[in-house]
Order: C-alpha cells, then structure tokens, then sequence
C-alpha cells in the first residue's frame, strides 16, 4: 500500500516536508517580484492551504506579513455608514498596521524609523485613544483586529478624515516598500470582514469588495498583497460590489503545470514515502502523465487522491488502477462540485452535468470550435423537453443562464467541466482561472474525466 | 397553436405571432406592410375578430408584425426585414422561443438583465402582496410606470408571451393577474 499523504493539506502536518513550489509562487516570493495581480482565486485542492502554509511557515526574501482571521477581524458595527467611511477606516488601519508591524519587527531603521514611530504614538494612538486607548494601546493591530460601535465609529472617522491620517499613512507604506521587500498575505478574505453565518449575503459582498478595494491600493504602492480567494466569493463580489472594475483585472489563479504536478508526485515518493518511481508505478513518468493530469479538475488534490485510491492495493500502481481510481474521482467530482459553488448557483452540479452530458453527446471529438459547443447548448436550453430545457424551471439562475453573467460556457469552466485551446495546447482547468484566456479561446475541450 | 399542457389555450398574441412567422420564408426580405398585407390575404383564423365577425384591420395587424421587430423575431436589413428566427417542429418550441424573446423584450424596458428582470418580478409580487393588493397585469403596469398607448401595450404583449410556456417561473391568471408559478 502506498499513502501518498493527506488529500488536504490543513490535515497534513508534514506538508512542508514535500511541498513543491511552482515556477509562478517562485516568482512571486522574489525580492524584486512586482506582480500585476494580487487576488489569486484558487480551486478547491488547488494548493492554497500549503501554499499559505508555506509563505508564513518558511524563511523568504520577503518580509511575509499574514492577516489571518484566527488572530484578525476588521469590523464595523453598521448601520447608516456608507461604503467610502467602510473603505477610509480600512485604508486607515490596514495601512498604519503595516507601518506598525515594521516597527516592530525592526524591519526599518534611521530617519523613516523615526518618521513611523511618531506616526504611530503621535497620531494614530492619540486618534485611538480617544475612542479604544484601553483596546489598542501597545497592542498589534494585525493582531488584535479592530472593531468599533456606532459611536465610537464616528468619532474616529471624523478624526482620520481631519488629520488626513490616510494620506500620512499612504505615504509612510510607500516610502516603507521602497526600503524592505514586504508581502501581505490574506486567507479567505471573507473571513477578516463578514459578519454572521453567510458568507455571501449582498452586505458582505460588499463590504468584502471594499476590504479587496484597500488592499488594492496597498498593492499599487508598492506592498505586495497576495489574497487568497475562493472563486463563489469573487463571483459574489462582482456581481454585488459596484466598485469591481477598480480591481477586476488584478485578478488571476493559482497555476499549475504538467511538470509542477509531476513533482507533487515526485517529492512525496522521495520525502514522504522514500521509495523511487518505479518501486511504486508500473508505467514512466510519461505514461502517468499523459494518463492522469488530463483527468484532473483542480490540480495537486485530485493527484493525490488518484494516487491514494490507486496505491491501496498491496502492489505496484499499475495503468488499470489508475484509470478504475479516475473513474471514482468523477462520480464523486459532480458531489464535490454541488457542494463547493451551489450556494452562488443551486443545484450547480446537475445543470453542469446535463450541459456536459449535452456537449459529449454531440460532439465525439476535441477540441470544438466555440460557436458550436455555444449553439448546441443554445438549442438544447430552448427546445422543449430537451434535458436542459427541463431544467430551466427548477431554479431561477437556470431559467435565465443563457443570457446571464457568467455564460453558462464560462460557468462550466469557473467549476473545471472545460477547458480551452491556446496556441495549439490544451489548458486544463487545473492550470489556472484564466476567464480572459478562456473567453478569447476559439476551441473549448470537455475535460476528459466528464466525456 | 394547439394547447397548452394544461389544456388552455395559448395567448393570442402567442398564436397570432407564431401565425405571422408562419407565413414568413426564411432569407426574403419584407416590409413591414408587405407582411401585414400578407396576413390580411390570408385571412387566418388567428386574425378574425369574434365579437365583430370580420377579419382584422390592416392597420391592427401592422402592429402584432411590429411587434415581432420589438422582439427581434425580425431583424432589419437596409429599409426590410428578414425572419431572424429558425422554425420550430412543434408549437412548445414557438412558444418557448417567444417567451424567451419577451424575456429579453422586458428585461430591455426595465433596463435590467434577464436574471434580475425575474427577481424584478419576484420582488414586485412580494411588494404588491404586502400591500394587500392584487399583482393585476394593471397593477403591474403602474409599479413599472408605464401607461398608455404601444409601450402599455407591448409590455403587456410580452408580459403574455413569456409566461406562456410551462417551465415559466410566473403565469398569467384569470383576472388577469401575475402569480409564481407552483406557489
């Protein structure tokens, strides 16, 4: 029997024994990186928990800040406040908990040092102090949170908003960035900013949405923000955050590559089993590639289960194991799918499945040019008693999905049933989110774990 | 037309639309008078006025054709139209692609997107309900702020036509009233 470690990184102590960096975190954690994005929407078993693991867990070139909802909330007890007091007052303590947290690492020395720590005591204490001395004083920000009542709330924005505390601090992270290399990490987002059980009412997309805004503009002055996000809650933003366009384009995914997927495998069976290739598989690295990765959805998690499921037998993998453990994945894939997007869009898995069932039915090979995958699912939801007109009637969303945003083509993609053609190349859905490589892709292949 | 799953019939302006296209070929290019004039020749049984005995005007029967340049049934080539719809085998097909053209009729008068032309409604029903008033087709038409001549009329045209096929989420009836359909 050959384990190959725990499906989910948050139950895998050892994680960062084996973990694998990919050429895009490589790049990311570079002293000199400027990357353009800063949401990276990951799948579900895209990597985010190790990856998060490992950034806060490891020595980097970067100065790695995490805000984390076990020690962070950012909340305002609301009631007439708008969006702009929501964003000012974050703006104002997610940009001094920066300068605070550099003081207090000793990350900056000399005159800018001096320039911080009389920000800090002079005038963001004092504003403080006036409404929360006894919460705040001589505590971290990023770990103590910050939450305020009504009355306090107003007190303080009118003191940030006279003091231009704002701007002050704007430019002391500016100046800070320029001197030491620092990376602001967020882990589902939602979690700092929401309130009450529901994750994606409208108020919280919003107030998610202005909490993205700030960090937005942390990144344009030079701090890198990397923000973790699961994909129904960029969804939700856009279609409730008015102010999306501002940070749309600065969205991008967690990417995977053939390779990168490879040593997932490669380094579980140096580190975590200590055995070679071929004392666990019966078939080359080439074989296992051209057989498994095309049937993943998400990338490292659907690997490894594939290979837990494949290597419980008391022999070598072979390709049958392999191949009856991909058929298992896809009926529990359809599950999995229902569970991870069906608050955003009920009852996700049936229509995807109908849709999919749909195109394979039409369609025997891949890739298929756009339009046609477009008119078949068109013809399909309008002619009556066709599956996918019969289940326009049970949900909302679905009476309306052929004219809705997303299309129903870019939905399949969001949850992993397609992928798209670039420069002759297949892109599986595990390779990242790229909406803009998809929506501008001639040809569309269902991915082969569902035809 | 013949009926509806339920045994009602279609609306008229389902039938009388389905009746123009029918006579319509696909690829010619028509005026809008060309195909009135068509229609009155014809004499349809779709066109015939009960309750005064004769055949609609030529005029009148302008206005059901377009209509059918409203929902994009037809679509304008230089000063004619031409047929921007494929036929459909069986009248649950024409139903359905007019409904789903009305859809998008009234989702552009309301300046919303389909979807929330649909939570539009919802919202509407709940409002009037809370108001101890009945979702009349009339009601309806003050609530969107729309009154008098073709806009009232086309609204109420598309009104019809949407809820006309049975996976509608809402249906027109008797009074004439809007309810959610299986509520």
């Amino acid at each position: 029997m050959f384990d190959f470690g725990p499906v989910a990184a948050q139950n895998d102590p050892n994680i960062l024994l084996y973990f694998h960096t990919t050429g895009q975190v490589a790049a990311l954690v570079l002293p000199d990186a400027t990357p353009h994005d800063f949401v990276f929407v990951a799948r579900p078993g895209a990597g985010k928990t190790a990856l998060v693991k490992w950034l806060e867990g490891e020595d980097h070139a970067r100065t790695m800040l995490s805000i984390s909802p076990t020690r962070t909330r950012l909340l305002m007890d609301e009631d007439e406040a708008n969006v702009e007091d929501y964003r000012i007052m974050m703006r104002a303590e997610l940009f001094t908990a920066v300068v605070v947290e550099a003081i207090q690492r000793g990350l900056v020395a000399g005159s800018l040092a001096r320039t911080c720590k009389a920000y800090y005591t002079k005038q963001w204490l004092k504003s403080v102090g006036k409404s929360l001395s006894d919460k705040f004083e001589g505590m971290s920000i990023l770990g103590n949170g910050f939450s305020l009542q009504q009355s306090e709330r107003r007190d303080y924005l009118r003191e940030i908003r006279a003091n231009g505390k704002v701007e002050i601090a704007s430019k002391l992270v500016t100046q800070l960035a320029q001197q030491v290399p620092l990376t602001v990490i967020v882990d589902d987002p939602e979690s700092l900013v929401t309130q009450g059980l529901e994750d994606m009412t409208p108020e919280n997309a919003i107030r998610i949405g202005a909490f993205l805004s700030v960090l937005c503009q942390l990144h344009l002055l030079g701090v890198q923000v990397m923000v973790f996000a699961r994909e129904f809650i960029v969804q939700g933003v856009q279609r409730y955050y008015k102010d999306f366009s501002h940070f749309g384009a600065r969205i991008g995914a967690l990417e995977w590559t053939g390779d990168d997927l490879l040593d997932v495998v490669r380094l579980r069976l140096e580190n975590r089993l200590e055995m070679n290739w071929q004392d666990v598989f019966t078939m080359s690295e080439a074989t296992f590639a051209d057989l498994v990765l095309p049937c993943l959805l998400n990338g490292p998690r659907d690997l490894v289960q594939i290979c837990n499921t494949a290597g419980k037998a008391e022999k070598r993998i072979s390709k049958a194991m392999l191949a009856r453990a991909i058929r298992g994945l896809a009926t529990k894939k359809w599950q999995e799918i229902d569970s991870h997007y069906s608050a955003q869009w009920p009852a996700i898995g049936l229509f995807a499945k109908t849709a999919c069932d749909v195109i394979s039915g039409r369609f025997k090979s891949r890739p298929v040019a756009r339009d046609k995958i477009r008119s078949a699912i068109e013809k399909d939801f309008q002619t009556s008693g066709r599956p996918l007109n019969k289940l326009r009637e049970r949900e909302d969303w679905m009476y309306t999905a052929l004219w809705d945003t997303p299309s129903i083509e870019e939905r399949l993609f969001i949850i992993g049933c397609l992928g798209y053609v670039h420069d002759k190349s297949e892109v599986y859905p595990w390779a990242g989110r790229s909406l803009d490589g998809f929506q501008v892709a001639d040809s569309l292949f269902l991915t082969p774990l569902f035809s | 037309m013949e009926r509806k799953s339920d045994g009602r019939m279609y609306s008229r302006i389902t039938r009388r639309s389905v009746a123009i296209v029918g006579q319509i070929q696909r690829g010619r290019e028509y005026s809008i008078n060309e195909i009135a004039a068509a229609i009155e020749a014809k004499e349809l049984p779709e066109f015939f006025l009960e309750r005064f005995g004769k055949q609609m005007s030529l005029p009148r029967i302008r206005d059901y054709v377009r209509y059918l340049v409203d929902l994009e049934v037809l679509s304008p080539t230089d000063n004619k139209y031409i047929l921007a719809l494929e036929h459909k085998h069986t009248d649950e097909d024409w139903a359905q692609a007019l409904s789903d053209l009305a859809l998008l009729h009234l989702a552009g008068i309301l300046r919303r997107t389909a979807a929330e032309t649909i939570e539009y409604f919802k919202a509407l029903l709940e409002h009037l309900f809370d108001e101890r008033r009945l979702p009349t087709i009339e009601a309806l038409l003050t609530e969107v702020d729309i009154s008098g001549g073709r806009s009232e009329e086309v609204f109420k045209w598309s009104l019809y036509v949407f809820t006309d096929v049975d996976n509608c989420p809402f249906d027109i009836r008797r009074y004439p009233v809007l309810v959610r359909r299986g509520e």
